[in-house]
């Protein structure tokens, strides 16, 4: 048995922390133990501090199978902000003879991420079934569940490709998932014989005020945005389902207020929001207009507030994105501003990334999509990965008819969140397939139809004493280079 | 990205300019076709300013151009309009132009971008001592290209040479200018502005501030690769030596020790038209052609006797009304040098 004396020293002695989040110890004395597990720990307790521990306990390569590029080099950049400086991507990114160099020398890395389409190629498998693995860590692995609300089919070979590399000690992480998630995980990932140790915690954020303000049009969400922001603690985070409107909001909050506004979507240059990025960190920004593009990967403390313009796709994503306020445990706010016209919006925007029986008929007939629309390539992907399977257009039809059913339930399960009466703290808890029941008052949510109550989110005085950023480019210069 | 007025510097209201031409100078579509008239165009200097040209948003620009008749169309291409004259004046006197646009086509711009924001913020943060931060987004080949200059550069390198050298190159620039390439910089304790932040600060739109960054970036290399500090070893592997394609420059390197265009096909393993193509590439581009190695003195004579004018303007049909076997390489080559004034 693995003390709690050696891990926190283990812990100090990488990361310089004290003491470890809820959920954490136990995860890596499961793991020492020799058990394969599933960590399900809400956003913000601190998931890959897990296998970045692991690694340097274990002192073997640790493997970690990421959905998304922008992730991985976050976490390599965060990892060699700690001074770990062999951490490596392996991405399409690369070029060829960087790829090459990594695939010959894989055993020398100590975290090597990759997407799970880089898992599948020949060469990387051949080099990872010479190589002893520390940990094969599966990240975001709610993908692998076609009950979750980012299904990537890519995910399901992971179980087949495990196997392959010796079914090497596991942990799959997410930070959301419902029982049938759950189990979902567990079946697509590990064979029958083996038992995973199953770690949740709770959804439930007691710092976070969770409300929702409903209003009747887009007008009237901008002007009531225009008349809140500028009253509240600052920073603000604010979700936007589209990048447009992303930008068109930060424009005109900076046109009719005083706050430090900037638009962040998958749209700007890498250096442009590896700027912005930067800005809100050191908190010379008040208030991002994002899509679900910012987040993963910003460790941000001190949110005060996370506002949504739009309706976000499910619950999962909304509590991911919510949990992102408050990480210093202070009182925080989640404000969803809701437009029921937003309902259709949200619902053309999920059934928009799934091909529908026209499109399929003509991908057969074609053997592609008509690319002049948007999310051709996504949806190509989609169906190359079904037709690879030697699947009918009759079978991927149900498949994606079944995928838009359950979409549509998790869009009614948000909306019947929206309209609750009762506490939405329980309403999530309950989603989740959680046990825990919260005591309900005045000061932990805002049920539908009771007043919003904000004066606790307001800013006695605005904070303007924010450093003075240098403008004549021989302070830069100066401040630059200690000169 | 370019804003929809830029396009009408490259049109004039004397000479009709085809747009696919303009197009393809910009994103670096190295035709000969695409050179000729370019040079003729004399438009050539701005080759690969804009190599993420997107075809379909240029031809809307050009669209919309024609539409508001600042532009107008003729049977052999565009003119520019009083109308579009006027606009490019008042654009002109508010927006930011690249000034040294022959750089880009030296220069591996997209690379030395990134290296130079590594370079800036990798040396501030030496100058404090500081080994935890965030790298500034680069592109991995960036990241390792800048390891390696940097493993050998470490021992000698010191955080006040690098502002020196960025002083001297910004001392003689409009100060208004200077300042907003600065704002671009992360270092220790100083976080870069992104291009939107310093459209609202200033009176240039967003087009503007990433011309005047990339303009100043290409520029301070090229500053860099003329001093004698251990900076030129970073940028001067970045450059360019010729300006021909790699395979062109074989073919020049052959014909430039006396092999003739026929010996060149047969050693290269390539078709004739192929090498031809290639040495009307070199004429282009390369200072003292010799011209006269291809065309014999019977040949310039008798072409000089029927075209008179600006080359531009030449029809090849007319050597064929005067019954002379004179090949199309043979007109264009001639052409080239009338143009350079070299023949």
């Amino acid at each position: 048995m693995i003390s709690e004396t050696f891990l926190t020293e283990k812990l100090q002695h990488f990361f310089g922390y004290n003491s470890f989040k809820d959920g954490q110890a136990e995860i890596m004395r499961a793991l020492l133990a020799g058990h394969s597990t599933l960590g399900i720990l809400p956003t913000g307790t601190g998931k890959s501090l897990c296998y970045q521990l692991m690694g340097k306990i274990l002192k073997k390569p640790v493997l970690i199978v990421s959905p998304l590029l922008s992730l991985m080099q976050d976490q390599v950049e965060q990892l060699r902000y700690l001074g770990e400086k062999k951490a490596i991507a392996l991405t399409s990114e690369l070029s060829y003879q960087h790829k090459q160099f990594v695939l010959q020398h894989l055993g020398e890395y100590d975290y090597v991420y990759l997407a799970p389409e880089m898992l599948q190629k020949q060469a990387v498998l051949a080099q990872l079934m010479h190589i002893s693995l520390g940990l094969f860590v599966v990240d975001e692995a709610h993908c692998i569940s076609q009950w979750g609300p980012d299904f990537r089919p890519d995910y399901l070979d992971l179980k087949e490709l495990r196997q392959k590399i010796g079914n090497p000690l596991t942990l799959a992480l997410t930070a959301t998932a419902t029982s049938a998630v759950e189990s979902d995980i567990c079946q697509q990932l590990f064979d029958t014989n083996e038992v995973p140790k199953i770690i949740r915690r709770s959804v439930d954020r007691a710092n976070i005020f969770l409300a929702v303000k409903e209003v009747t049009s887009q007008q009237q969400k901008n002007e009531y945005l225009l008349q809140l922001l500028p009253q509240l603690k600052m920073p603000v985070l604010i979700y936007f389902s589209s990048k447009k409107k992303a930008d068109e909001l930060s424009q005109l909050i900076r046109a009719k207020t005083s706050l430090r506004t900037a638009a962040y979507h998958a749209g700007l240059a890498k250096s442009d929001r590896y700027s912005i990025q930067q800005q809100f960190m050191q908190d010379q920004l008040d208030v991002i207009c994002a899509t679900s593009a910012f987040g993963m990967g910003i460790n941000k403390k001190n949110i005060r507030c996370i506002l949504h313009y739009h309706l976000p796709a499910d619950l999962e994503s909304y509590s991911q994105e919510v949990g992102r306020a408050g990480r210093d445990q202070q009182l925080s706010l989640a404000l969803l501003l809701f437009d029921p016209a937003d309902i259709k919006l949200q619902r053309q925007l999920s059934s928009n990334t799934l091909p529908d029986d026209l499109e399929i008929e003509y991908y057969f007939r074609h053997k592609g999509l008509d690319h002049k629309h948007s999310a051709a390539s996504e949806k190509e992907l989609l169906l190359e990965y079904y037709t690879q399977r030697a699947m009918t257009p009759e079978k991927i039809r149900l498949i994606f008819k079944r995928r838009r059913l359950r979409k549509e339930e998790k869009l009614q399960a948000l909306i019947n969140y929206l309209k609750s009466t009762e506490c939405r703290r329980n309403f999530l808890c309950a989603y989740f397939g959680e046990k825990r029941v919260v005591q309900h008052t005045v000061t932990c949510c805002q049920p539908a139809g009771q007043p919003l109550v904000l004066k606790r989110f307001l800013a006695s005085k605005r904070d303007q004493t924010a450093a003075s950023v240098p403008h004549d480019y021989r302070e830069i210069i100066a401040a630059l280079f200690k000169m | 990205m370019f804003a929809q007025e830029e396009l009408l510097y490259f049109f004039s209201q004397t000479q009709t300019r085809r747009p696919a031409v303009v197009r393809q100078v910009l994103a670096n579509k190295r035709t000969v076709s695409n050179l000729f008239w370019g040079m003729q165009y004399q438009i050539l200097d701005w080759l690969n300013t804009q190599p993420q040209m997107e075809s379909l948003l240029f031809d809307k620009a050009i669209k919309q151009l024609l539409r508001q008749a600042k532009l107008e169309q003729h049977p052999n291409g565009l003119l520019l309009t009083a109308k579009g004259l006027s606009a490019r004046t008042q654009y002109a006197a508010l927006h930011y132009r690249i000034k040294q646009p022959q750089l880009f086509q030296r220069l591996d711009e997209k690379m030395w971008e990134d290296v130079l924001q590594l370079l800036v913020q990798v040396t501030s943060e030496l100058a404090y001592a500081n080994k935890h931060y965030y790298v500034a987004a680069a592109s991995d080949g960036a990241q390792a290209y800048f390891k390696r200059w940097f493993r050998t550069a470490k021992q000698q390198l010191q955080a006040a040479t690098l502002g020196k050298m960025l002083l001297a190159f910004l001392k003689d620039k409009p100060t208004r200018e200077a300042d907003l390439f600065m704002a671009f910089f992360n270092g220790h304790g100083v976080v870069a502005a992104t291009s939107a932040q310093l459209a609202d600060k200033s009176n240039y739109n967003i087009s503007d501030i990433v011309n005047l960054w990339r303009d100043y970036a290409v520029s301070f290399a090229w500053f860099l690769l003329h001093q004698d500090t251990y900076f030129q070893a970073l940028v001067a592997p970045l450059f360019k030596q010729s300006l021909l394609s790699n395979s062109t420059a074989a073919t020049y390197a052959q014909f430039l020790k006396g092999a003739l265009p026929a010996q060149i096909a047969k050693s290269r393993k390539l078709r004739l038209s192929t090498i031809n193509e290639h040495l009307l590439e070199a004429a282009i581009f390369e200072k003292n052609f010799a011209f006269k190695r291809l065309l014999s003195a019977t040949e310039i004579e008798f072409l000089a006797g029927i075209f008179t004018g600006p080359p531009s303007s030449w029809d090849y049909q007319v050597i064929e009304e005067h019954k002379k076997k004179i090949d199309f390489f043979k007109f264009r080559l001639f052409q080239i040098g009338r143009s350079k004034h070299d023949l």
